[in-house]
Formats: C-alpha cells, sequence, structure tokens
C-alpha cells in the first residue's frame, strides 16, 4: 500500500509541474531563447573563420557548453516555483517521503531539458554544421546526451534545492554546478565528440567515455538521493 | 490506534510539549518551553520578535526537529514517528502556499492526492463551498485577491481533514474585511468539527485574543504564562503583554 | 576520553608544527642533494648533450625535484578534504555544531593544501612541458577540486541561518569528496585525443628517492594536522566568546520572565477574587458564599491598575543570585 501510494504522489507531483508548465510554458520558452542567444554567440566567435575551420571537430563541446548554459537557467525557476508561495511547506507537510519530492523534480527537470534539446540539437546543426560532412555514426550522439542530461537534472536539483534562497542564486548554483557535474562534462563531450568524428577504431573511447558518464549518473545521483532529505528539509 | 481516525477524540491531549529546546551553537531559540493544550482548544500564541514562535510552530507541524524535549501530538510522540501525524496536521501560513498558474480546484485536487493517492472529488466540492470560492473553482489562483487567497488557503489546510490546524501569522496583508471573512469562517470549521484543535501565531493582541480559548506568552524561548482566556480579562492580558515586551525581551 | 584527547592534540599541536616543518626542511635539502636525477622525456631531435663526460639523450629532470613538494601536498589535501566529508556525515547525523565548525576548519586546511598544490602543479608544467598549464589529469582535477573548496566557501557565505549554513555545507562537502576521485579517474580513463596522459613513477621508487619523499609526505601531514588543530582551538575560543556574550544579554532577560510571572500570579488572584464576588453575589444563602476563606477580605481593586502595578516591577538586582544557567 506504501509503495502504491509513493507511486501515485509521485505521479501528481510530476503532474503539477508538467500542467503549471503547460499552462505558462515559462520555462520552455525562456531555456528556448536563452539557447537561441547562446547559438548566436557561438555564431559571431566563428564567424571569421567560416570554411577554414572543422568545426565537427569541436562540435561536442560547443553542443555541451550550450547544454549546460541552458540547464541552469532552467533549475533555478523550476525550484523557484516551490518557494515564492511557500508550497515547499505544504509539500513537506504532507506524509510523502522526500525521496519522491527529489525524484519527481529531478524527472520533471530532465523531461524540460530533453524537450529544449530535441529543439535546439537540431537548430545547431543547421548552423553549424549544414556544410560539413557528418559521420553516419553522428545519431550516436543521442546516448551520451541523455546520460548526460540525466546526470545534470539530478545534480543540478539537489544543488538547486541549496541555492534558491539565497542572493544571486544564480551565480552560486553556477559556482557550486559546474565543478560538480565537470567529470560528467567531460566524458559527455568525449562520446559526443567521438560520435561526430566517426572515424574508425575510436569507438572504444566511445563506449568507456559513455560507460564512465553512466556510472557517474549513477554514483552522484545515489548521494544526491540520500542527501535530499537532509537539504529540503532545512 | 489503528487507522489515523483512532488518533482524535477520547480524553487524548492534542498538544503535550515538554522542555522543547532548539538550540545551534549558542543561540537558543527555544529554552525549555512546555506546555499542554486539550483536544477542541483554540490555543493563541503571543510573544515578541525572536520569541521563539515561528520555531515552536515548526516544530508542532514537524517541519522541524528540536534539540531535546519532547512533543506529543495527539498521544502520538512527533520525534519518533512524524509521518504517521502529518496526515493529522494542517498548516495556514502567511504564505499561500498555492500554485498561481493552477485554479482553485487544481490546487486542491494536487494537495488531496498528497494525502489520499488521489484527488478526493467530495472533500475538494465541500471544502470549495465552505470557503465560498465554488464560483472561482476554475480560475488560476493568481487571479484571486490576497484575501480570496487566504480563504483558499483555509481549504487547502483542511484538504486532509486534520485534528490539528497550526496558523502562522494569517491575518498579515490581509484587510479588515478579508480579516472579518477569515475569522467567520474558521469560527465555521471549527462548530463544523468541534475536536479539532488550533494553534495560531499570531502578532495581532486583538484578533489572536478574540479567537483563542487558550492564550499563552513565549519570551526568549520559554512559556513565561499560559492562560485559559476565560480567566483572564482582555486589558489586564494586554498589560501583562506589553510587560514581557517591553522589558528589553525583544 | 574525548576531552583528554583534544587536550592531548592540542598541546601536540605546536610541536607536531614544529617537527613537520623540519621534515619538511629536511625534505627540501635531501632534493637537492641525496636524491637522483631522474630521466624525462627525450631531448628534441633525437639531439644528445655530453654531461660530465657521458652522453645524455633525454632531459634530465630539475623540474622533476617539485614532484617531492606536489605530491605530499596534494596528498595532504586529499586527507583535508576526507575528513571535510566525514565531519559533514557526522554532523548530518547528530545536529551538533561542533561537527559543522570542525569541517569548515578541515575545509579550510584543504583549500591552502590545494592552493599549494595548484601552484606547485603549475611550476612543475611549466618547467617539464615549457608550458603554463596543460589540461592533464592531476592538474585538472586539482583545479576542480579548487574550485569546489572555494565553492563550499562561498555557500556558507550566502546562508544566513546557521543551522541551513551547516546542513548545506556539509551536503556539498560529501559532494566535493565523492567527486574529487570521480574526476581524477574520468580525466585518466578518458583517452583525450590531443594531450597525452603523462604516467609519471608513482610507484616503485628507487631508495635513495623513497627518504626524502616519505621526509616531505610525513612532514606535510604533520603540518597539516598542526594547522587544523591550531585554527580550530582559535575559531573555539571564538565561540566561547560570542556564548559569553549571549550570556550577558540572557540575564537581562531572565528577569523580565520572572517579572512577567509574578504578574500573571497578581492577575489570577483577580480572577479568584472576581469569582469569589460574583458567587457572592448570587448565593442563594447570604451567609453561605462557598467562597475561599483568605480571600474573603480581600479589597477590591481595578484589575487594570493591579496588573500595571504588578507590572511595574523594579529593576533586577545587581548581583547575580539567579540559578546557573
Amino acid at each position: 500500500m506504501a509503495k502504491l501510494s509513493a507511486w501515485r504522489q509521485y505521479k501528481a507531483l510530476l503532474a503539477k509541474d508538467v500542467r503549471q508548465e503547460l499552462r505558462t510554458r515559462e520555462m520552455l520558452v525562456s531555456m528556448g531563447v536563452y539557447a537561441v542567444l547562446v547559438l548566436t554567440v557561438y555564431g559571431a566567435a566563428l564567424a571569421q573563420v567560416g570554411d577554414r575551420l572543422q568545426v565537427v571537430s569541436f562540435a561536442a563541446g560547443l553542443l555541451w557548453a550550450l547544454i549546460v548554459f541552458t540547464s541552469l537557467l532552467g533549475l533555478n525557476r523550476s525550484f523557484g516555483r516551490e518557494t515564492e508561495t511557500g508550497c515547499l511547506d505544504g509539500i513537506l507537510l504532507a506524509p510523502v517521503d522526500r525521496a519522491v519530492v527529489f525524484l519527481a523534480k529531478a524527472t520533471t527537470n530532465l523531461l524540460f531539458l530533453l524537450i529544449v534539446e530535441v529543439v535546439v540539437v537540431p537548430l545547431f546543426f543547421l548552423f553549424f554544421l549544414s556544410g560539413a560532412e557528418l559521420a553516419p555514426t553522428t545519431p550516436l550522439i543521442a546516448l551520451p546526451l541523455l546520460v548526460g542530461t540525466v546526470g545534470v537534472a539530478g545534480m543540478g536539483t539537489l544543488l538547486s534545492t541549496m541555492t534558491i534562497n539565497t542572493r544571486g542564486k544564480d551565480v552560486l548554483l553556477a559556482i557550486l554546478f559546474i565543478p560538480v557535474v565537470f567529470p560528467l562534462l567531460y566524458a559527455c563531450v568525449s562520446a559526443t565528440g567521438v560520435a561526430f568524428m566517426g572515424v574508425e577504431g575510436t569507438f572504444g573511447t566511445f563506449w568507456t567515455s559513455c560507460g564512465i558518464a553512466f556510472g557517474y549518473d549513477i554514483v552522484m545521483i545515489a548521494a544526491a538521493w540520500g542527501l535530499y532529505e537532509f537539504v529540503v528539509s532545512a | 490506534m489503528t487507522a489515523e481516525g483512532g488518533l482524535r477524540g477520547g480524553a487524548v491531549l492534542a498538544v503535550e510539549v515538554d522542555g522543547l529546546v532548539k538550540q545551534f551553537g549558542n543561540r537558543r531559540a527555544l529554552d525549555g518551553a512546555s506546555f499542554s493544550l486539550e483536544q477542541g482548544a483554540f490555543l493563541s500564541i503571543f510573544g515578541p520578535n525572536g520569541a521563539g514562535k515561528t520555531t515552536l510552530l515548526r516544530i508542532l507541524a514537524t517541519l522541524s526537529r528540536p534539540t531535546r524535549g519532547t512533543v506529543r501530538l495527539l498521544g502520538v510522540d512527533a520525534l519518533e514517528e512524524p509521518e504517521r501525524l502529518r496526515s493529522q496536521i494542517g498548516l495556514i501560513s502567511h504564505k499561500s502556499m498555492l500554485y498561481g498558474d493552477l485554479t482553485a480546484y487544481e490546487n486542491l485536487a494536487f494537495f488531496s492526492s498528497l494525502y489520499d493517492g488521489a484527488p478526493n472529488r467530495a472533500r475538494i466540492d465541500e471544502l470549495l463551498r465552505i470557503v465560498e470560492l465554488d464560483h472561482r473553482r476554475n480560475d488560476c489562483v493568481r487571479t484571486f485577491s490576497r484575501g480570496m487567497q487566504q480563504r483558499l488557503s483555509i481549504a487547502r489546510a483542511l484538504v486532509n481533514d486534520p485534528a490539528l490546524v497550526l496558523l502562522d501569522e494569517p491575518y498579515s496583508g490581509l484587510d479588515p474585511h478579508a480579516v472579518e471573512l477569515f475569522d467567520e469562517l474558521i469560527g465555521r470549521v471549527r462548530t463544523e468539527r468541534p475536536d479539532r484543535t488550533f494553534v495560531m501565531v499570531s502578532h495581532d493582541l486583538e484578533k489572536g485574543f478574540r479567537m483563542c480559548s487558550h492564550a499563552l506568552i513565549l519570551a526568549r524561548g520559554q512559556v513565561v504564562v499560559m492562560a485559559e482566556k476565560n480567566r483572564v480579562r482582555r486589558d489586564a492580558f494586554r498589560d501583562l503583554y506589553l510587560a514581557t515586551v517591553g522589558m528589553g525581551v525583544a | 576520553m574525548e576531552a583528554h584527547n583534544k587536550a592531548l592534540a592540542d598541546k601536540l599541536a605546536l610541536p607536531l608544527l614544529a617537527v613537520g616543518a623540519l621534515l619538511v626542511i629536511a625534505c627540501i635539502v635531501m632534493t637537492f642533494t641525496t636524491a637522483p636525477l631522474v630521466q624525462g622525456a627525450a631531448l628534441s631531435d633525437g639531439a644528445s648533450a655530453v654531461i660530465g663526460g657521458t652522453v645524455v639523450t633525454t632531459k634530465l629532470l630539475l623540474s622533476q625535484k617539485i614532484f617531492y613538494l606536489h605530491v605530499p601536498v596534494a596528498v595532504a589535501s586529499m586527507v583535508a578534504m576526507f575528513f571535510t566529508a566525514l565531519y559533514g556525515v557526522r554532523f548530518l547525523m547528530t545536529r551538533e555544531s561542533r561537527f559543522d565548525l570542525r569541517s569548515r576548519v578541515a575545509t579550510t586546511v584543504a583549500l591552502v593544501f590545494v592552493l599549494a598544490t595548484m601552484v606547485s602543479g603549475i611550476f612543475w608544467t611549466r618547467f617539464e612541458w615549457g608550458v603554463w598549464w596543460v589540461w592533464e589529469p592531476r592538474l585538472t582535477t586539482y583545479f576542480i577540486l579548487m574550485l569546489l573548496v572555494i565553492g563550499y566557501f562561498i555557500l556558507r557565505n550566502a546562508i544566513e541561518d546557521s543551522e541551513r549554513r551547516a546542513t548545506f555545507a556539509a551536503v556539498f562537502g560529501i559532494v566535493a569528496f565523492i567527486d574529487a576521485p570521480i574526476s581524477f579517474m574520468v580525466t585518466r580513463l578518458v583517452p583525450s585525443s590531443i594531450h597525452p596522459v603523462v604516467f609519471r613513477t608513482d610507484s616503485g621508487l628507487p631508495p635513495n628517492m623513497l627518504a626524502p619523499f616519505l621526509c616531505g609526505l610525513f612532514g606535510m601531514l604533520m603540518v597539516a594536522f598542526a594547522l587544523y588543530r591550531l585554527t580550530l582551538a582559535v575559531y573555539e575560543q571564538a565561540e566561547v566568546v560570542e556564548e559569553l556574550k549571549e550570556q550577558l544579554e540572557e540575564q537581562d532577560a531572565h528577569w523580565s520572565v520572572v517579572a512577567a510571572e509574578r504578574a500573571m500570579r497578581g492577575l489570577e488572584v483577580i480572577a479568584d477574587d472576581a469569582d469569589a464576588d460574583a458567587e457572592r453575589i448570587f448565593a442563594e444563602d447570604p451567609e453561605d458564599t462557598g467562597v475561599i476563606p483568605e480571600h474573603a477580605s480581600r479589597p477590591e481593586t481595578d484589575p487594570a491598575t493591579a496588573a500595571a502595578r504588578a507590572a511595574a516591577i523594579p529593576a533586577p538586582p545587581s548581583g547575580s543570585s539567579r540559578t546557573e544557567r
């Protein structure tokens, strides 16, 4: 009975976030617009080198930088809704396991990030890889994108819960988030890069990197899961 | 005590607090507060800023844990089994605790789902009727006035039919008309279920004293005085309160 | 037992600092005298040089000497971070502020040693590779660790409520401690296409390398421990001062509580009087008052003035005859 209830609470929490977002589209729009703005900056940054540069070789890095910055924007807004009017207390007051609160919030963040990625990654291809020769292995980037976004959502949820009530919360989130997520970023860029280049014989690296990213997700999210109770009830 | 219903009624005290200390490092928010309250009572807690009122209320709400001392709510140890008590507690705060972008119905349905797994439609309808917001059930809370939000907040706090209702400065930001409506609603809620206990923290001596059956003054983390309202004259209580506040306690 | 250990640790702190410093100095001296020169990267273009009568084809790394200090400070910083996380866990389990204090001090020590590691690492890279920075495993990991430690302090600074601050710092400290080794593994295991990973001779050191290395290692660890204890002592004393200040403030407050109690008793007496009077008025038998004898002869007074009188308590006595808090 208790297990059934936790699942329903999880669904209720998830539905509540999705419903709010569908109604206002606030997070999705702001994240989407921000991502396009970052792409614009990339455009200025790469405009001078145009054809001389093999953008494919560092497209992975550019893409992941984009994802990190966009997620920083979204994470604080996501949790802000809970603390503005004190709703978080309302949730904690109910017989809800704090881990369920974490999972629901992390899932919401993951969902929205993935939606933004689905829009932005093709845009990235449009703007910077139009003329490039894409390796046939390019669709494989979906795997590190997924694994990486899971880690970003999980750690971002934990850290944004801590930073939400502080002054200068956006900067503080960035200061904490980027070093913590660095190993994941490193591994994902590596895997994404290999998929982009599609060079024979480098795919061992691809699987190693994906494996490490996956390992990061497991370890860090387990830690966040266990620690979340302390953070959210503080 | 089997189902949650088994927690109410009978001779069980609603609240039993003994030697509550909330300390961190050198700062003591609560310093040995003790009192008890029978079911069906309405306790108003007064005290200067920094006296520990909100800390005490949060401990009663099981949102916070004391450093030392015991808290028993409805006969259950709140420190050992807080989850068991949560279904019997409701909180009305100066913050509305409502999602602005959801409708009145959706807000109540959400909180109801947290307690029951699925929204308790009958209860939600009944509550919307009691707080006189049925005609606005499908409007986003963002469009509500502060007074209406506070009334909906009452409905939210009662969605799980709690035996213990806590109020944290509920009057802040309400105009006199809204205050009257609020008080009227609370009165109605009290008569609906006489064994429901209320504990309110308020800065407003007038309003707090009017609503209550018991009054408590908290200063410097200790219970200075607790009395039944009808044992004390209002103006005398006011002088006592001012005396407590005025003596450099704040 | 705990107090005994503490006193012992405090007494040892200064001597340990001295011993540790001596060991480090010994290490430095040995580095430049007895430690053997290490063969490093090949000289460019397969050139060779004649030094001291022998043909040398690889760089003789004087820069490698930094290794004898660089590794000890790095190890010391990881040990300090371990204690950050350990005390963080203990804090979360017990909620005692002293663990938060220890966690904070450990992180402070870690910061010092991480900075030392970064600086020595940068110089090593400069001497060895000719560039100031390379994204190689060790430097990268320490850079991230440095950011994590700085983030820890910025986080602490941003939160005002002390219990919340301690909780968040503990959680972040634990996360940072788990993250650092993962960082290290990632940079080692994920092959980088540009910069080859350089595996130095970290293990299997020949004997005359071992001596200065161990001196340096133990010396640094002792210095770290001594710094930790000394800093802890300073912070604890600061807390004692704070507590004394609070106690002085509480002395004033105590008297107001006593005064309020007195006032309340006065009010209850008045209420009893009111009851008694009411009973007397409404009693059927005028003789049968049902009144408690001792209250019967009390003069009637206006309750408001009585309360005011009760409330006008004289100033608190100057002597501290109150009970121990």
